[in-house]
């Protein structure tokens, strides 16, 4: 999907990684972040929320903890298959 | 059980992410998923004896940093062990404090023959999006 970009009606798709599915940023009648979940040859594209981790510490308004604050919380805990 | 550590971690569930695991996963993994929602969100949260570290890194190249994992206990079956079904969460920071942000929901080891990602793949692949976009 390299340099790929779709106009849809008044909506502008520009593709902004490369990890699958994508992560396309949308401008126009809608506008966010999504995901890229099918592309069919006639040009039909689905779209879906933005999972990552990073679109989730943004809608909570949170940030990860940093390697510090881990282990004070969870440096007790046993390693292994959960 | 240092100051750091509450008997039982808030747990903030971003739908988004919930709703993605929820529909690839089978009828009754679903259900599995929602009772135990139910039962974080009555409980204010995971007990921190519930929770598990996850692996540096597996072989499969799987990376889960700043993640602890808990496994989805069947409801006709109280051994969790037995449970093939479990959840990543990330430890995170919001304007009241640590809390354990949901990351992924699955299959903690799908049949190699499927395609089915496991509930450590689908984390880490979120996680991976965090460092790469």
């Amino acid at each position: 999907v390299t340099g790929w970009e779709t106009v849809l009606g008044t909506s502008t798709i520009h593709n902004v990684d490369e990890i699958r599915p994508p992560i396309v940023e949308v401008t126009g009648a809608v506008t966010g972040r999504y995901e890229l979940l099918e592309q069919a040859d006639d040009g039909t594209i689905v779209l879906g929320p933005d999972t990552s981790a990073e679109a989730i510490m943004r809608r909570h308004n949170s940030r990860p903890a940093t390697d510090e604050e881990f282990e004070a919380a969870f440096g007790d805990l046993p390693t292994g298959d959960a | 059980m240092s100051r750091a550590q509450p008997p039982v971690w808030r747990v903030r569930f971003d739908l988004s992410a919930w709703d993605a695991d929820l529909r690839a996963a089978s009828a009754a993994a679903r259900q599995h998923a929602e009772r135990w929602r139910l039962r974080v969100q009555i409980a204010g949260g995971i007990p921190h004896a519930e929770l598990k570290r996850t692996r540096a890194e597996d072989d499969g190249g799987v990376n889960l940093p700043g993640c602890v994992k808990i496994r989805i206990p069947d409801p006709f079956d109280e051994d969790p062990r037995n449970s093939p079904w479990g959840a990543v969460l990330l430890l995170a920071r919001d304007e009241t404090g640590l809390y354990l942000a949901f990351l992924a929901f699955g299959l903690r080891h799908p049949d190699p023959a499927g395609r089915l990602p496991s509930v450590y793949q689908r984390a880490h692949r979120r996680l991976q999006r965090r460092a790469d976009s």
